[in-house]
Order: structure tokens, then sequence, then C-alpha cells
């Protein structure tokens, strides 16, 4: 019997263990966080909420009843209804005091404040000036009524003459009547101004567009080129990339075609440095054009001097006339056009078309 | 509808799922205190801003990584495919080339290199960000993208962790948002708009401030809380977290002198668990670091007074396995470090350093038996 009674009592003993620890490992908000954090009070099902006497004003369900509001986008009758339930939820649930009337005072001006700036937004003929208009759309977004809730405390308007904080210590009616409006005003202006900040981020989505075209379809840059763009580029405020750029000392692989005569044409391999050179950029940063100088490097027909033609990443032409310099055959040297790899490479793929264009070619220059 | 942590990371081959060992970790020392014990995990990912296929609840953060690293990349790869290519092609061909403009091209070519030395695979993205604005600007323009998608989400309570490079990006970007220069992004700024919490990690962001004409001094620009700059601050709270011995949070340190209590600095820390204390994750599994990063997102003390006092107290004598000898050449070197980019605080020193001090640490680390690298108490990875 002992045993027994022995071993129901440690079984009990470690079910209340055991119920401890559960109840440890459960996060246990603070009234002030439950009234005051926003992310718990738009989330619909809420079981700590009394839903008998605040049922009307928690603002999950504010935000519901006040829909179709919004579908219309009826803002201002929308901040009327807000303003409406605050006033009910004082009558019902805040006794009068001066604390509590001052605090109510302070949250009036500031929804009253809002709804001014609103109207003010609201009479901007387009879209783009509702977005342009600095003053007015940074002074109505979702923050202006954001409660901080840190240590335990929440704090609206923070920063602001009409600072208000709640602790555990505040009176719930008074608490949970301006935490649950200022949570209903925040998500109405986070929707007010959404297309405000959807068109903002297409602005920067824009903007890296071109970046990626910039550096992905435009001409390449060595280190030394990309520090010497980018002195012309410094300016924090434009953050597209820049429509022209330096070339400078780049060097690239080309191939130089050229001969004595036009029968001796051949290909060469080459290396073309270009020393200085300018691109303008078009269509977006999807194509380009440019101008530059070039030095050809080859094995076998010497070294030559030109000018070279950008005409975006595959095609670039130039002509070379042959220098004195390097230790090839005079008789060897010889000027010619300058194709760029992924050219020449196109020309080739066409390569019995291109014969027989040379051929013609020389048919016709060979004639008396 | 989601509490947002939208994490900057920093210098180094950053691979994909670094966001993923973000997550992984803060969600592993949640771990450690009773009232997250039984609770799902507290940190999800989402693999960019685009993705909305998660649904955290009100006890749940959703951490969206804002990575720059293919930008950086691509810009290191870029440099070695060209001249690579170009060497390549005139040794084919038997083109002589002048050797001045071989030896250049020569040197560029290790560009892309991750593995072999810590200036190509860490400390260039410092170089490339602070002397190259055309790549600092598509960086800045891929995080502002970012942060602007996040914020375009309904009904959001966005923070932001910025890591060693990534606190300056991490300014500059909140900077330039914030403070109207750019046009069209008038939406975004506060007091309308306003991030939670900024939290500094390995803060660095005060030595290379100014990159561009229009960037705003770091003490002086709207990257502070609330009691500093009123209405125009961007973020409700800020929290700098710096380890002492962190070399690269040596020059300029970030020091301001702001009063208020949403000012959190926490830069008096000492453990040293990993020879590389610049580490990511060294600086997350640090109680001092993680509890109030914990705390923040809950409103209020989740780990209270008494629980957190414990934490950093047994993790101050927690034993860590760093061999004396390597500890002790670790010590001799990282003063020595830390003297010379004291005496001398600029970028190209802080360049020169980070390297040293990255590679201090691996000898270090080889010394106490070749341990893997990212071997101690928190299983650390890379940069």
């Amino acid at each position: 019997m002992l045993r027994i009674r022995i071993v129901t009592g440690l079984c009990a003993a470690i079910l209340v263990a055991g119920a401890t620890r559960d109840a440890r490992a459960q996060i246990v908000h603070p009234p002030t966080v439950r009234d005051c954090d926003f992310q718990r009070l738009i989330v619909p099902a809420k079981a700590d909420v009394d839903t008998t006497v605040w049922r009307i004003f928690y603002p999950a369900n504010q935000l519901t009843a006040l829909e179709p509001y919004l579908q219309e986008s009826h803002w201002l009758a929308a901040l009327d209804e807000v303003r409406a339930s605050l006033e009910r939820a004082t009558v019902e649930h805040v006794p009068s005091s001066p604390e509590a009337n001052a605090s109510l005072a302070r949250f009036r001006i500031r929804q009253d404040s809002i709804r001014a700036r609103v109207v003010r937004l609201l009479s901007a003929p387009t879209t783009t000036a509702f977005a342009s208009d600095l003053g007015g759309v940074r002074r109505v977004g979702p923050s202006m009524f954001r409660a901080e809730v840190r240590d335990g405390k929440a704090f609206l308007f923070r920063g602001t003459p009409d600072s208000l904080v709640f602790t555990d210590a505040d009176p719930q009616g008074l608490r949970r009547t301006i935490c649950y409006h200022a949570a209903v005003e925040r998500a109405l202006l986070d929707r007010f101004t959404a297309s405000a900040r959807t068109a903002a981020a297409a602005v920067l989505t824009a903007k890296r567009a071109r970046w990626e075209s910039y550096f992905s379809r435009g001409y390449s840059q060595l280190p030394w080129e990309l520090y010497l763009n980018s002195r012309n580029a410094r300016d924090a405020a434009k953050l597209d990339p820049p429509t022209t750029q330096w070339i400078v000392f780049h060097p690239s692989v080309a191939v130089q075609v050229s001969g004595a005569n036009y029968r001796d044409l051949a290909r060469h391999d080459a290396i073309a440095l270009e020393p200085v050179g300018y691109i303008w950029y078009r269509n977006e940063y999807r194509d380009y054009f440019g101008l530059s100088s070039a030095v050809v490097f080859t094995n076998g027909v010497g070294t030559g001097i030109g000018p070279f033609l950008h005409f975006g990443r595959v095609a670039k032409v130039g002509y070379v006339f042959p220098t004195r310099r390097g230790d090839v055959d005079p008789a060897r040297r010889s000027g010619g056009v300058l194709l760029s790899v992924d050219l020449y490479k196109y020309l080739s793929d066409r390569g019995a078309q291109v014969e027989g264009v040379m051929k013609s070619l020389r048919a016709k220059l060979e004639k008396p | 509808m989601a509490r947002i942590l939208i994490a900057v990371h920093g210098m180094g081959v950053n691979k994909s799922d670094w966001s993923k060992g973000v997550a992984m970790k803060l969600n592993a020392v949640s771990r450690r205190y009773k009232a997250f014990e039984k609770s799902p995990d507290t940190f999800l990912l989402a693999s960019g801003p685009d993705d909305t296929s998660m649904e955290p609840t009100p006890d749940q953060v959703l951490v969206i990584p804002a990575g720059y690293d293919a930008e950086m990349r691509a810009r290191a790869e870029d440099f070695q495919r060209d001249t690579t290519r170009i060497t390549e092609a005139a040794a084919t061909a038997g083109i002589t080339l002048p050797s001045e403009l071989v030896s250049v091209l020569k040197w560029f070519s290790k560009a892309g290199e991750t593995e072999k030395n810590f200036f190509w695979t860490h400390v260039v993205d410092v170089l490339i960000y602070h002397y190259f604005p055309l790549v600092t600007k598509q960086i800045r323009v891929v995080v502002m993208e970012t942060m602007a998608k996040v914020l375009a989400r309904p009904n959001v309570d966005v923070s932001i962790i910025g890591y060693s490079l990534g606190t300056a990006v991490a300014h500059d970007v909140l900077s330039n948002l914030g403070n109207g220069i750019v046009p069209g992004l008038g939406s975004l700024m506060p007091p309308g708009v306003r991030f939670v919490n900024v939290f500094m990690v390995a803060n660095v962001s005060r030595v290379l401030e100014k990159t561009l004409t229009g960037d705003m001094d770091v003490y002086a620009s709207c990257v502070c809380p609330i009691s500093v700059r009123g209405d125009d601050a961007y973020c409700g709270d800020y929290y700098n977290f710096r380890h002492m011995l962190d070399p690269f949070t040596v020059p300029k340190r970030f020091e301001p002198q702001w009063v208020g209590n949403d000012y959190h600095p926490i830069d008096r820390l000492l453990h040293v668990g990993n020879f590389n204390v610049h580490d990511w994750d060294h600086y997350l599994d640090n109680p001092e670091v993680h509890i109030p990063i914990l705390n923040s997102f809950f409103g209020f003390k989740v780990i209270d007074d008494d629980t957190a006092f414990a934490a950093i107290e047994n993790y101050k004598v927690s034993p860590v396995p760093l061999c004396d000898k390597g500890l002790e050449f670790w010590i001799k070197e990282t003063r020595k470090i830390a003297k010379k980019i004291e005496q001398r605080p600029t970028v190209p020193e802080l360049l020169r350093t980070a390297a040293q001090f990255l590679a201090v640490a691996e000898v270090a680390r080889a010394m106490c038996g070749a341990a893997p690298k990212g071997a101690g108490p928190s299983a650390p990875r890379g940069n």
C-alpha cells in the first residue's frame, strides 16, 4: 500500500513538474503587450480578447466592418467611423479622469491631424501627384499610429508633443480604447499608402533591371575603367547607371582579317588594346554605340593601329593600319579589317556565303 | 502581416544559403531558454522579398535576406574572365603583349578564386564597395529594392540586422531611403514609415561612411533612434554590438553621443569562443547579443533579467576549444593588428589588417589541432 502511495506520489510529482515546465514553456504576454501589440491585434482569432465586451472594438473586427468603405476607397468615411468607435469605447469603458481625458485628447489631435492630411492628399489630381507630395505622404504612413511595445510598455507618438505611454498599471479600459483604435488607424493608413509604397518599390525594380543590363549587356569594364567611370558617378541621389562610359587601356580578343591583296585575305588572331574610347548607352542600357582607338597585336602580321567602332557587345569593327613596331618581316606587315570575335564567329557561321561574296568581290576587282 | 527581420550580410563569399544559417542560429540560441523550449521555430526564412509563402504567427519572425553577394561576385568574376581570356588568347596565338599589361592582367585573373586568400574572398568586397561607386550604387539599389518590397507588404513591422560590411550597406541604404534624396521614394520616408529595430553587428558604417557625394555622416543621418532625431528618425530602437577584440570595428568606432534609452550600445563583448571573433555566428552565439534581439521582437522581457544574467555569466565561464598555444599567438598578433589600425584608422589600412586578422585566426586555429574552419562552441561558419 505504501509502495502504491509512493509510486502515485512520484507520478503526481512528475506530472506537476511536467505541467510546471509546460507552463514555463509557454510565452505569457503581459497585458500591455496583448492590448497594444499591433501584430496580435489584427489576427482575427485571438483567445485572450474579451469577445463579449470588447468584441466590436477589437481591431480585426473593426477592420472587417470597415471593409466596404475600404473597397470603395472611402477613406474619410472610414476614418470617421474609427473616430465614432473611439468615442463609443470611451463612453463605455473609460472612466473619466484628468489623465484619461488628457490621453484621449492627444489621441484625437493626432486623428484630426491625419484626417486633414488625408483630405489634402485625396485632392491630388493624379496618382503621381499623390506619390510626389512628400510632406503629405510621408506623414500619413502606417508608422504614424504604430504603438511601439518595448519592455512591457507601449509608446504612441514617441518623439512628439502628443507622446503617450501605457503600462500594465494603467486602466485596461483606457489602454485598450487607445491601442485598439491606434491599430485600426494604422491598418487604414497602411492600406491608404500601399499604392505609393508599391510604386516606390517599382521604381527600384526598374533601376535594378537597368544595372543588370548595364553590367551584363554593356561594354565590359576592367578594374581601372570601373574606377575611372566611377569617378563620374558619385552622386548618391542618382541611382541609375551612367549613360556614357570611357574606355581606357581596354584589351580584348579580336580577329584581324588582312592580306597583301584580296586574294590573300586571311584570319589572324589578335589582341586589341584600346587606349581610349567612349561609349553611349541607349534603349534602357540594352544597347550601345561607341568609338575608340585600337592598337592591335598579332602573331604574323605585326602590330597596327586604327579606329574601332562598337555596336553593342557582339559587333565591333575597325580598320588597322600597320606600324613598324615589332620584329615581323616588313614584307608580311599589313593592315586589315578588325573584327570582334563574336562578329567574326557570326560571319564564319555563314562561311559559304561569305566565301561566295569574297569570290565575287575578287572577280569584280580583278576585271580590267 | 508579419514581423520581419531583413538580414544584410557582410563581406566574403556568402553562398546562397547564408540567410538560412542566420535563421538557424537564431532558432538554436532561442532554444537555450525555457520560454522557447517547446515553441515552434521563432525565426522562419523566406527566400527573398517576393516569397510570400510563409505565414508567421505573432510570436514568429520572418527573416528575409537582402543579399548583394551575386553582384559582388559578378564583378570579381568579370575581372577574372576578361583578363584570363586575354592572357590565354595571347599565349595560344603566340602574341607578345607589353610586360606591364601582362603582369596587371595576371594579378587580376586571380579575382575569382574563393578559397586561397582572404583578400580576394573577403576584403575585396570592402574595396569594391568603397572605391567603385558604380558597384556601390548597384548594391544599394539591390538592397533598397528588397527593403522597399518588404515595406510595400501590408501591415508589417520591419527590423533590420546588418553585419560587418552589411552595417555600412544597411546604413547607406536606409539613410538614402529615409532622407528623400532619391526621387520617387518619398512614400518610404519617416515618420510615416519607420523600422522597428536596427541591429548593427560589428558596425563598420563609420569607417566606410560618405562613399558617395550626398551620403550622410553616420551620426547625422536619419538612421538613428527616435530620441535622437524625432520625426526624422528612421528606426525606433538602435542596437550596436561590438566585440572589443574585433579589429574590424576599431577604426572610427561607432560611439555616438546618443543618450536616449532607445539606443542600446552593447560594445563591451569580450568572450572569445572562436579565433575569428568577427564571425557573425560568434556574435549571435553570445547571450549579450541574442537576448536583446529576442526580447525586442516580443515587446517585453521574454527572457527575464535573472535568466539573462545567469546566461551571460555561464557563457563567460563556458569552456572553449581554443588551445593555449594558439590563444597566446592569436592574442599577440591581434594586439599588433589592433595597434596598427588604431594608429592609421583608414580604409586602406582596414583592408590590409582585415586580411591579416583573418589569416592570423586561421593560423591559430591550425595551431590548435587544425580543427575545421568554424569549429567552436557555436559551430560558426564564414564571415
